[in-house]
Parts: structure tokens; sequence; C-alpha cells
């Protein structure tokens, strides 16, 4: 390096989380060498974050799928882009002729760019099915749901913060934003940082009130805080608002577990602020009820005094831009769609980038995606999933084709490939287009990018949806008694909590050769006084069982947690196989963290004695 | 000369120093370790260029050479992967595992600083913990590292 001068730099924009960092790829004759820095782009002025200098391993990573793979007599054999288009076609008219249209479903991750969900749409609509999903996480689709504020402000201006009220853990999930809010923080005597998290992060060092609250009460440490502030300025506390009384206070210390003077202190901090920010970050599971955690939100930043703003954070770097694309058509959640799986009613899935084991581990799934008739799925990688695939193809990476994509601040970006796809692998929109082609009735790509123009461009809430005050109230209250509840046969909370290098559920990232090296398989974190009750030191195995499983994971004594609470890795498929993944009567996923009980191995025991 | 220092008041302790390292140099590795002082405090080992340094007294092939530029560089070909400078190293920062025959140490990335550009881990910190500066003015500004850890990291500010 460093003797080959014409080397060439093409930019891209890194979809791992909602912020869009831009960086450059330096380009040898077509082939990526490394990494390189946009240091005028202001959102992150050129600083990345782990995932977003795995982009030149991804473009050539060696275990990239190169070519389709039929499986014939349950062995995988190298196919051409023609016969398994057909095969799969062909296997789609079967399917609709033997079960009908419904039977055929299909799901797109939203890390895809606007055109290409747009297209797997307008694929759903030539089969004629209306099973189809975006495959939002837990998290990303509440959090737009209506109030669907985004993040109004000017990035610049983060520097300006009196007072940053943080939910979750801001420097692990979008660790770019990490200067903009220490420098605010350092920049005046008085500036504080309150960070809201059941374990003490690394976000939470740099905070000057760590509000240590009991997993899954955010919501209620909220309403807390809403509460204080209101009664600051008794005359807000009037009409509606007056119902946020039925909300007993005492409850909501017992249930958080803080006492009355940290909320209130923490509430005049953030008042007086001139300056303040919420940042609500994604949690995969631990926070829970997501929703009227956002409306909560909304009604802390209207009713506090001075510039305040609500500034909500995704998992998925398209998280606004699929929502505005596949919220509207009577599509299905997908927590439904994951449903349909297991119960069989899908006989047909065709899978667009997610990897399904990954994101929702559990063994419904897996029975769900034995029984499928058909399966094809395209993908960077192969792992689980794809193994039970019919049909593998092998897709292109967001840095290898063009197309829209919307950020957490709803602002547009126009990607642009780095290098050429990867061997034989295409985008998406080339094998739907492909596929449409030999269903008979092709998609236009020409009227995709249109109406992706015009749905992408369009504002993400409409002031419609006014938030009803009493359904708040109740939905706090049940709250409430839910964590009031104790639980005998599974004394323990389990949070998850995620790693800076890896992408949500970790399955794009667990290939990257870096991440794998520095994060090694699954652990659980205790406190030292439950270790101690458990009798277990470092390293030693427990069982740790839940309602829907029991494995067992190596031990990491942390001061991290409070006494009944513990915490495994959320990159991990196997530690996240003991998180039941059931749906909401809403159609959404739980997120609630989930009750486990844990009992030392007995190897470890007899080792002590 | 310009050294890389670490600002600990600013350090998050997210690995990018270490990624980018990772993936910046020829055969993807990293030069970057991690220290950790109890659990709350993980801080990054970047290479000091020492003025008079052990590492290069303590190699036995010569590997190791100081360039006109104060860049301490080791000579991938000359290096038997003995271990001599992670031991002779008095601030730890040469890993002791030796990956294809070399040793993995801090070069301060000399061919982007030969095209103008700074060290890839400073510019890619996202927490601006890592700066790229002067020895004299960063003794000026006392943000030296190791000096500043104790009392000023925000977590022993507040014991």
């Amino acid at each position: 390096m460093g003797l080959d001068k014409e080397m060439e730099q093409r930019e891209s924009f890194c979809l791992f989380c909602s912020l869009g960092c831009k960086f450059a790829v330096k380009v040898d004759r077509g082939a990526p060498v490394s990494p390189e820095f946009c240091s005028d782009y202001p959102i992150n002025e050129g600083r990345l974050c782990p995932k977003g200098l795995y982009a030149v391993e991804l473009l050539d990573h060696p275990m990239r799928i190169v070519a389709p793979w039929i499986k014939d007599n349950g062995k995988f054999r190298e196919a051409s882009w023609e016969e398994s288009l057909h095969s799969l076609a062909s296997k789609i008219s079967e399917v609709k002729g033997k079960y009908g249209a419904q039977s055929i479903g299909i799901i797109i991750d939203p890390n895809h760019t606007n055109e290409e969900i747009l297209a797997a749409q307008e694929l759903a609509r030539v089969i004629g099915t209306d099973s189809f999903a975006c495959s939002f996480p837990a998290g990303d689709w509440e959090l737009l749901c209506p109030p669907g504020v985004v993040f109004t402000g000017k990035i610049e201006d983060l520097e300006e913060v009196n007072c940053s009220l943080i939910i979750g853990d801001l420097f692990v999930t979008h660790p770019v934003l990490a200067r903009r809010v220490i420098e605010a923080k350092y920049k005046a005597r008085g500036n504080s940082i309150i960070v809201i998290d059941p374990k003490r992060t690394n976000t939470a060092w740099y905070a000057n009130t760590h509000l240590q609250n009991r997993p899954g009460t955010e919501a209620l440490l909220l309403v807390g805080l809403l509460k204080s502030i209101l009664s600051f300025s008794p005359e807000k506390l009037k009409g509606k608002m007056k119902k946020l009384e039925e909300i007993p206070d005492e409850a909501i210390f017992r249930a958080t577990g803080l006492s009355t003077r940290e909320i209130a202190v923490a509430a005049r901090t953030f008042n007086d602020a001139e300056k303040g920010l919420v940042v609500l970050c994604p949690g995969i599971r631990g926070i829970q009820d997501i929703n009227s955690l956002a409306w909560i939100c909304k009604l802390l930043v209207d009713n506090a005094k001075g510039n305040k703003e609500f500034m909500p954070l995704f998992t998925f770097g398209n998280a606004v831009g699929a929502f505005k694309m596949s919220s509207k058509g009577g599509w299905k959640s997908f927590p439904r769609m994951i449903e349909e799986i297991s119960s069989g009613k899908i006989k047909l899935l065709i899978d667009f980038g997610e990897d399904l084991l990954s994101s929702c581990p559990s063994a419904e799934v897996q029975k769900g995606l034995e029984q499928l008739e058909y399966f094809a799925v395209s993908s960077l990688f192969v792992s689980e999933t794809e193994n039970l695939a019919q049909l593998i193809l092998p897709c292109a990476s967001w840095m290898e084709k063009s197309g829209t994509v919307n950020f957490f601040d709803d602002r547009r970006e126009y990607l642009e490939p780095v290098v050429m796809p990867a061997w034989a692998a295409k985008s998406d929109l080339e094998i739907i287009a492909g596929l449409s082609r030999e269903l008979g009735a092709p998609v236009e790509g020409e009227k995709i990018k249109q109406e992706a123009e015009a749905l992408s461009s369009q504002s993400l809430s409409k002031g419609k949806e006014k938030l009803d005050i009493g359904s708040l109230v109740g939905r706090i209250n049940e709250l409430i008694k839910e964590t009031a509840v104790e639980d005998e046969e599974y004394p323990y909370v389990l949070i998850s909590s995620s790693a800076t290098g890896h992408f949500a559920d970790g399955s794009i990232t667990r290939n990257v050769s870096w991440a794998k090296e520095m994060f090694p398989a699954p652990f659980i974190e205790l406190s030292a006084e439950d270790a101690r009750e458990m009798k277990v030191k470092d390293g030693d195995e427990v069982w740790v069982s839940s309602r829907s499983g029991e494995i067992a994971l190596p031990v990491r004594i942390t001061d991290r947690l409070r006494q009944g609470v513990a915490s495994v890795p959320a990159y991990s498929v196997k530690a996240r196989s003991i998180f039941g993944w059931k749906t909401t009567p809403e159609g959404e996923f739980q997120t609630a963290p989930e009750r486990v009980s844990l009992r030392a191995k007995r190897s470890n025991l007899e080792e002590t004695k | 000369m310009k050294k890389v220092f670490v600002d600990i008041d600013r350090c998050i302790a997210c690995r990018t120093c270490s990624a980018a390292c990772h993936y910046s140099h020829d055969e993807f590795r990293s030069t970057i370790g991690y220290g950790e002082l109890r659990e709350d405090v993980r801080l990054p080992f970047i290479c000091r260029h020492c003025e008079e340094p052990a590492c290069l007294a303590a190699c036995p092939r010569d590997a190791i050479k100081k360039l006109d530029n104060g860049v301490i560089k080791r000579m991938n070909m000359l290096c038997t992967g003995c271990g001599s400078c992670a031991i002779a190293c008095p601030f730890g920062v040469i890993e002791p595992d030796i990956r294809s025959y070399t040793i993995t140490k801090c070069d301060l990335c000399v061919a982007r600083l030969e095209e103008g550009k700074e060290p890839a881990c400073v510019l890619a910190c996202p927490s601006g913990a890592l700066t790229f500066e002067e020895t004299d003015e960063v003794a000026e500004k006392r943000i030296l590292v190791g000096s500043s850890m104790s009392g000023h990291h925000p977590i022993f500010r507040r014991m």
C-alpha cells in the first residue's frame, strides 16, 4: 500500500444503524482495498464505529455466497440464474394452484433500498398474496408508529445542548453521536447527561445522574419525570392531562426501584436546562412498551420549559424509509408473519436478506421453516436459516447497488455502488425483476423509482394522530401491575445488551473477522451478589432457563448490574434463544425483559467442594 | 514529532481504533490492544514511539528501526517473532501473541502520513478521544497519556 497512488475513492453510506455515516472505500482496479474517511460530512465528520469499517471486508468476504444454489435430494448444487429463477417461478405457480395465493409469503429486511422494498410489494401483488412483511426488529416499528416523530433539528446543534436525557445505551448503539454528546457536557459547568438504563453501561460512565431502574420500567420512570415536571408548572396540568394524576406516585417508585428524590432531581435538571435533548436508543430486549415510551418522550419534550427536542434512533439504517414504503397497503406485521410461518399457514416463503433463525431463534420458527414446501432465500452469507432453504440466491450488499434510503432524521440519500457485485451476486431489485418476468408480469423499474421518490419525500406523521391520554394511563397502570408480580419460579430478570461491533442480531456481523476475534462465545453477566449466592465464580457455567428453553452459559461477574438482573449479549443466537419470541395482541414483538431462573451446573459445585 | 494521544475523559471503549487499525493495514491486523483497569476503565494501548525505545534495543535481529520522522517501525521480513520487544516494552503496547511470524506494532500509518493524512485510528475515533498532535502542544494542554487518568476519568471523579 502507499505505492499505488492511482487508487480511486468511492463513497457510500453505512446502513448498520440509522445515523447514516458516510465513508469511502479505496478501490484498486475494481477491488476494495481499505476504508477511507469523509471528514466533510456533517453527520459523522468522517468518524465511524467498528461497524462502519466492515465495508472493505463485506465486499469481498471469502464466505460470501458466490452463485445460486439449488437443493437436490438434500444436497446443494450450483445452478445458473436462469435455472434457479425458473424453478422458483414454477414452484410459485404450483403452490398457488395447490393452496391458493395466500400461502405464499414474502419477507424483506428493512436494510434494503426504498426501491427494493417497493418492488417486493409489487411482487406480492403480482403473485396475489397479502402475506408480505418488512422484518422490522422489535423496537423500530413501534417507534415509527404514531406519534412517528423523527429528529428535526440540526445535528451540529447537539454540541449546544445543556441537558441530554438518554434512554438506553447510546454509545454502543450509535457511537458516532458520542463526540457531540460528550462535548456538550464539557462545554460549560452545569451541563449534564442523565442516563436511564438498568445496566451501568459505557454511556452511564459519562452520566452525571444514572437512573438505574429495574429492567422494563423505562416508561414508568419517564411518567415519573413527566409528573415531576408538570408539578413545577401546575397550569399545564389541566384538561386531559389531569388524567395523569390517576397514576399513583408510590407505585412508580416501587416499580422502578428508585427514590422520589432521584427522580425529582433529574426532572428539575432536565426542566431547568435551556436546551434539552431526549434520546431514545433501540434495545432488543429490556425496554418495554416502546410505543408508549415514544408518546411519553413527546409529552416530556412538549411540556418542559425551554428548547427541548426528541431524537428517536433506530436499529436499521433504512428503518424510516422502509416504514414509509411498507406502512400503507394493508401488509402484515413481521411478528404476525412469523406466527403464520410457525403455524404452517405459509407454504412457500421468499426471504430477502432476513436471517429468521437469528432474529427470532425459537423452536417454533425452526419447525415452521422445516415444514415449508419451498423456501427461497437471498442472502450474503450461509447460516442455519439458509441451510433449511431449497434455493439460495447470492444478493448484493448495499455497497454494490444504487438506490435511495431514509435515515433517522428523514434525510434522503442516494446510494451509489462502490464496486460491482461480488461474483455472481445480483441486487434484490434485479432478482425481483427477473422473477416477475418469469411469472409473466414484469415489475417496471422506472415506475418503482418514481413511486419510491414520491413516498420517501412524504413526511412521516401528518399530525393527525392525537394522543389518547386515557389509554396511555391505562397502559401505564397495567405495566405497574405487571412489574409488581413476583415470579417465584423465575426470579431473575434477563435483558440483552448489544456490543459496538455487532449490528442488531449479528446475522451479518458475526461473519466479520474483527468481530469474531473481539466478541467471543456467549456468556451471562451477573452481579457479584447473585454469583455469591449461587456459589459460582467467573467462567463457571450456569443453567439459564425460561419458559421458552434452557441453555448453559458461562458466567461473567460484573458490577454493572443490580442484584436480580442478568444480561446476555444480543448478538449471540444461542443466548437469545432463551427469550420467548411471542407476539403482543397488537401484533408487535414482545420487548419486555424475560423472566428466568438460574442454577449452577453441578460440575462447578463439585469443584468448589 | 506528532503522536497519537488518548484523552481518557472522552474514551467510550468502543474499540473503533482497533477496528480501524485492523482494516487499514495490509493483512487485517490490529496493533491497538485494550487494557482494563477494574471493569470500568478501558483504554486503548497505543504505541508512544519513544525517543529511546526499549523494543529497538531488545530486538536481536534489528527488525525494529527508527525512521527519520521519528516513527518506530518494525520490518516485517526481518522479524522472527521471538517476542523480545513485547517483553521489553514498558507500556505493554506490543501484543505478545505472534501472528504469521511478525510482531504487531503500530507504525503510525506511515503510508497515510506520506499522503498527508492522519492515522486511521484518529480519523475513525467516534468520540474524539484520539488526537494526532505535536508532543509539545499536548504537554501544554496536559492531556498526556496516563497522567490524566487518575482522578479525571468520569468514574473516579464521582468517587
